[in-house]
């Protein structure tokens, strides 16, 4: 045997493999071609064997060769049971083995129930609260939009296109140039259209993204709750007034406030209202990064602008929104230190509170 | 910005007379939130001023000297020291036993407390320190020497070093991010304005602060009535430059500041450089101007007739022009820059930072100082493509005054020839196309009152109002004014409101409800369902669990599922992110499979939002496409259409396949919301009922084992609700599954349009109810579904005289072909109890009906 012969029957014997490979039809087939040729009594192995005839200075030189074929048909025949299997296995999914009318699988009529008690997520749990308050306060709940146009998310808000205080709001774009909602500031206008006459008590939730990475205490997807009020003759002093009352029913106390100037370019003041630390009364905890105080609410007077875009003149209405982020006060209450908990649905997590 | 309260006392001396903590909390009530407040006196409290009265070398140590100084006690005491800088007469700081000093060897703020050590034999009292042990620069070099001609103080041994040094002072700072549309606040004379209208106190402005102030004011005689210099600029890029001013000096000498003034810069976060820069960054906190000095002579310029002429041009970046600046960097400038050049190079990127290369060395005996404002969205966006943030970049993206650019140069000259020697040797070359930047507005006494909710004086109203620099004139109830240069965000009736609501004080105005009639609020008949849907998978011992909206690729590979469609985020920060989901389930699933062992068996929901481009409002039929917001989408065309689903998944390690205990989960749950469900095998609907499928239903079916999946529809009226199955062996492998798992994916706002939530309560039947276990033989291929509907066909013959309830209790097979179904039926009798031979009469008749379906009763 010489170098050329042995190459030549090996480029033979791998042909041979491929051609008998593309005619099985089960996982059987393939376990007979892999005998046929990498078992004992193999074309293969016989040509290892023979290599005691080659002349002593090309035996390294075919055994490698030799090797070498045989690693490539295992390798073959290796990815063709792996095929093999998933398409079995996909036929085998094929198989309508169950009635999938049924109310139970055949001889066996017992279901597993969830005995325990389902849980509610910690924010959806939040929502409800809010939601409970300030429809008792007399807000109309409204849903926000995920997917919003530039239009909602800044331009009715204030911030025409050269705006820097767009900048603030590290959006997400998609293709289609829409912006998964950074606020939930996205519905002020669309309810000020929707709802058209004062007086306009309107509260919104929803989810808002940002383009933030990951870590404990920083998510790119989080809540916002924001309520609107627009009539004659709003003041300030009512919006102090209304954060006051819904912040004393969230909290369930009487919660001491204070207030410093903020700015949010749709509203005109804007405001951020601060409460003592509930959780420490002040004293200082690790909720309020021991000040003893914790922005609760940002708020402000409808800018008018805003007003204008959305159907009220703000020669005669004024109004205010106040607005927050669930995320914070869910981890604060339940002492969760880190925001991813909130999105990995571990069961141990979830039913925690059961 | 950090500021210091000993200089806002130079510009509100009444302020004195308030304490720290009141001043700081009105500060945080009506300007902006103190991030931080810093008390130097305790800082230094117990150093003191000491005189060397002596130094002798050690007997015992060539390293150590021996100091006897005067503490202004009446005994001097001793101190041994490894310095060796010290004179007879130095003053020098002193910190007594028991003080306490920043341990220099630490590498961090730890602080050692100082005590009476023996050094090789002497006892050493007390310590002298260096300025770094204080805190004051990175100098370790030998004992801090204070000299006389570097304080405006005369020194007394004794005497605390807050005293000598103005240590006796208050820092504040305020984040730069609170006084985004306050740059006029990025001043101590800025801040300072804000604090005397708060009280309404006196603000006493230097004299180079007014309008009328010129070169001849400021600097005497130290300027040539006949200038051998000019600067002439040339402003190309229009839109970026509001004005700028520029002036040259000679006779310079490049020296390290004072040490007044390196205090002055240290307590206000700036470290010294030399005497010019240090000047620049002086006036730059004090008034709010940043400035800018070239090394004149790396500038090209011209010489004719013995005047030198220095030809700036400010322009936009050429294509591919880069720069060396001065934080050692090489920058790409983008062509949106706006740099200082000369005729061949660019010397500094405007308003940002300067150039190495005519920057201010030891050397510099000629300086070109410039002192600009430039457009703040130019700033802004140049600072942010090239990635650089500096104090005067900070400055100038918040909006300046263009009107204060000559005054801070003459501020700037003044110092330059007091502590470096220099002589001014042209005008000023001020280049201002002066447009109108004040706003003139008229607000009713009425409309501020009605706005802020109380009664505010007049009085008070003008006082505020002029306070912060705005001229006033009130005529019957009308305020009339003109806003002042530095505050241009001042424009509508609203920031005038503001204004005076924030210096009243929010915790001044007397919160009270709106007045409102009496309403009830409900939720929407869509929250309804939705809370409807909460309770009743949370009552079936399920978990709400939630994933993001967005979506990676691979995610969607891994549930063998196509991307088709799906909305792609350009600019994501990682895959994780890359696209907004078109079904829950992927996530759903992942999350099953990262807790399969944390509880033996569990179930999770999720409620969320999906969407997938192409389905969007085309102002036909909003109702048709699953639009659960459709209240605010109609004149919303071309906005996509974001469905609410809902994901429901068990896992559990019985023998009971996953799907049928998913699907009693999900028909419970239905059943709650009064609705019937069917379920059916997608091979049985006829091609136009597929056709009719949602393509994200259609979607979901390679994800599944196709024997094992169903379609979920309303039993009655056939309206498609979602889909139900077990997943496929590849996904099971894909994710790692060792247990029974089902999962299904429900449009919700299907369900809740079609739901009801209106109990119907019926009077249950009087008579006694029978029960009767039906078992039938059919063949294995049967349905169950058909044997159900044959039931209640044949029951519903009955209707008249009794309730018929019928369910399943038992599916066995023996035989190779047959199966034993076995329903519990149960009579509810409407008119009188049921006899015998009725009961007989009924079943026959349901024996009669499964004949259809070859079924006998066993």
């Amino acid at each position: 045997m010489t170098i050329k012969t042995i190459d030549r029957s090996l480029a033979a014997i791998t042909k041979q493999v491929a051609t008998k490979l593309s005619q099985v039809k089960t996982l059987e087939d393939i376990y007979a071609v892999r005998s046929e040729f990498t078992g004992k009594t193999s074309v293969l192995t016989q040509l290892l064997q023979s290599l005691k005839d080659v002349p002593t200075e090309d035996r390294p030189t075919i055994g490698a060769k030799v090797n070498q074929a045989k690693k490539e048909i295992e390798s073959i025949i290796e990815r063709a049971l792996s095929l093999m299997m998933n398409r079995e296995s996909l036929l085998k999914d094929e198989v309508r083995d169950i009635d999938v009318s049924a109310p139970f699988h055949t001889n066996n009529s017992k279901i597993p129930d969830f005995t325990g008690i389902g849980s509610m997520h910690p924010l959806q749990y939040e929502i409800n609260r809010m939601l409970d308050i300030f429809t008792t306060m007399g807000f109309t709940p409204f849903e926000g939009r995920e997917l919003e146009t530039d239009y909602y998310v800044f331009d009715s808000l204030n911030m025409p296109k050269e705006h820097p205080a767009r900048q603030n709001w590290d959006t997400f774009r998609t293709e289609d140039n829409l912006i998964p909602t950074p606020h939930t500031s996205n519905m002020q206008v669309r309810v000020m259209r929707h709802l058209k006459a004062a007086p306009l008590r309107a509260v919104i939730y929803g989810r808002c993204s940002r383009n933030e990475a990951v870590d404990a205490v920083h998510g790119h997807t989080f809540y916002q709750i924001e309520g609107l009020y627009i009539d004659k003759g709003v003041s300030i002093s009512n919006m102090i007034g209304t954060i006051s009352a819904f912040v004393n029913a969230f909290f369930d106390k009487n919660v001491t406030s204070k207030i410093q100037p903020g700015y949010f370019p749709f509203v005109e003041p804007g405001i951020e209202y601060l409460g003592q630390c509930p959780f420490c009364d002040g004293k200082g905890c690790s909720s309020c990064k021991h000040t003893g105080w914790l922005e609760l609410v940002g708020a402000g007077m409808i800018h008018p602008n805003v007003l204008r875009e959305g159907g009220f003149d703000p020669a005669v209405y004024s109004g205010f929104a106040w607005g927050l982020g669930l995320d914070r006060m869910v981890m604060q209450r339940n002492g969760i230190q880190d925001i991813r908990s909130l999105f990995a649905s571990d069961i141990r997590f979830l039913q925690s509170s059961l | 910005m950090k500021y210091s309260l000993n200089q806002v006392k130079k510009y509100v001396p009444e302020i004195s007379s308030i304490p720290v903590e009141e001043l700081i909390a009105r500060i945080w009530a009506s300007i902006a939130e103190v991030e931080n407040v810093e008390y130097l006196s305790k800082k230094y409290e117990g150093v003191i001023v000491a005189r060397v009265e002596k130094i002798e070398k050690h007997p015992r140590s060539e390293k150590l000297v021996v100091a006897t100084v005067d503490i202004g006690k009446k005994t001097p005491v001793t101190v041994v020291t490894a310095a060796h800088n010290l004179d007879a007469g130095d003053f020098v700081p002193y910190i007594p036993v028991g003080g306490r000093v920043l341990d220099v060897h630490a590498n961090t703020s730890k602080q050692i407390e100082i005590t009476v050590r023996v050094m090789a034999g002497i006892d050493s009292i007390g310590m002298l320190a260096s300025e770094k042990e204080l805190e004051l620069s990175e100098d370790h070099e030998g004992i801090m020497i204070l000299r006389q001609n570097e304080l405006k103080h005369e020194l007394v041994a004794g005497e605390p070093i807050v005293d000598a040094l103005d240590l006796d002072d208050v820092i504040f700072e305020i984040e730069n991010k609170s006084l985004t549309h306050r740059g006029d606040c990025l001043s101590i004379a800025g801040i300072s304005r804000e604090i005397a209208t708060l009280y309404s106190f006196d603000l006493v402005l230097p004299v180079w602060q007014t309008p009328s102030v010129n070169i001849a004011d400021m600097v005497g005689d130290a300027f040539q009535k006949e200038p051998s210099a000019i600067v002439t600029v040339e402003v190309a890029a229009k839109p970026a430059v509001e004005r700028y001013s520029t002036i040259v000096l000679d006779n310079v000498q490049v020296t390290p500041s004072p040490l007044w003034l390196r205090i002055y810069l240290g307590k206000h976060g700036f470290n010294s450089v030399n005497n010019i820069v240090d000047i620049t960054n002086y006036v730059m906190i004090e008034y709010g101007q940043p400035m800018h000095a070239f090394d004149a002579s790396t500038v090209i310029h011209k010489t004719r007739n013995e005047k030198i002429t220095y030809p700036l041009i400010v322009r936009y970046a050429q294509a591919g022009e880069t720069i060396l600046t001065l934080d050692g960097k090489e920058k790409k400038l983008p062509q949106m820059a706006t740099v200082i050049a000369d005729e061949k190079k660019a010397l500094a990127i405007a308003g940002i930072i300067g150039g190495q290369e005519s920057a201010i060395s030891e050397t510099s005996t000629r300086i070109i100082l410039e002192s600009a404002v430039f457009n703040k969205y130019a700033i802004r966006n140049t600072s942010m493509s090239i990635g650089t943030t500096t104090d005067a970049s900070v400055i100038f993206s918040r909006k300046q005054d263009p009107e204060k650019t000559v005054r801070a140069l003459l501020r700037a000259v003044h110092l330059l020839t007091e502590l470096a020697g220099a002589k001014v040797v042209s005008d000023i070359t001020d280049i201002y196309s002066k447009t109108k930047i004040t706003n003139t507005l008229i607000v009713s006494h009425e409309k501020v009152e009605a706005f802020l909710g109380i009664a505010v004086s007049p009085t008070k109203i003008v006082q505020i109002l002029e306070g912060l620099g705005c001229q006033v004139v009130k005529k019957n109830n009308l305020y009339r004014m003109e806003t002042p240069t530095w505050r241009p965000d001042i424009a509508i009736d609203e920031d005038v409101y503001e204004e005076i609501a924030r210096m009243v004080g929010y915790g001044n105005i007397i919160p009270e409800l709106p007045k409102r009639g009496i309403f009830g609020v409900s939720l929407s008949p869509y929250e309804k369902g939705k809370q409807a849907t909460l309770r009743a998978f949370t009552a079936l011992g399920i978990n709400q669990g939630m994933n993001f909206s967005f979506v990676s690729k691979q995610l969607y590979e891994r549930c063998l599922l196509s991307m088709n469609d799906a909305r792609s985020v350009i600019n994501a920060i990682s895959p994780d992110v890359q696209y907004m989901r078109k079904h829950l389930i992927p996530g759903l699933l992942e999350q099953f499979s990262k807790n399969q062992y944390n509880s033996e068996k569990f179930g999770l929901f999720e409620l969320g939002k999906v969407s997938r481009k192409g389905l969007h409002y085309t102002g036909i039929s909003v109702e048709d496409l699953h639009m659960p917001e459709s209240r605010f989408g109609i004149d919303d065309l071309g906005l996509p259409i974001e469905d609410e689903h809902v994901a429901i998944g068990i896992i559990d390690d019985s023998q009971q396949p996953g799907y049928f205990t998913l699907k009693e989960v999900i028909t419970r749950y239905a059943e709650s919301m009064h609705i019937l469900l069917e379920f059916i095998h997608p091979d049985e609907l006829t091609a136009k009922e597929v056709k009719q499928l949602p393509t994200w239903a259609t979607e979901l079916f390679p994800l599944y084992k196709k024997g094992r999946m169903a379609v979920v529809r309303n039993a009655g009226t056939k309206d498609f609700y979602g889909v139900i199955g077990e997943p496929g062996t590849l996904v099971l492998k894909e994710f790692g599954f060792t247990k029974q798992v089902a999962i299904a994916e429900l449009s919700l706002y299907k369900i809740i349009s079609t739901a009801s939530f209106e109990p119907l309560y019926k009077e249950p039947p009087k008579f006694p109810i029978v029960t009767e276990d039906l078992c039938f033989e059919v063949p294995l291929d049967v349905q169950y579904a058909a044997i159900l509907k044959v039931l209640t066909e044949v029951s519903d013959n009955f209707v008249q005289d009794v309730v018929i309830r019928i369910y399943p209790i038992d599916i066995y097979q023996k035989k190779e072909d047959k199966k034993q179904v076995t329903n519990r039926v149960v009579f509810a009798p409407i008119k009188a109890s049921l006899s015998d031979s009725q009961i007989k009469k009924y079943r026959e008749q349901f024996i009669t009906g499964m004949l259809t379906l070859k079924g006998k009763l066993v």
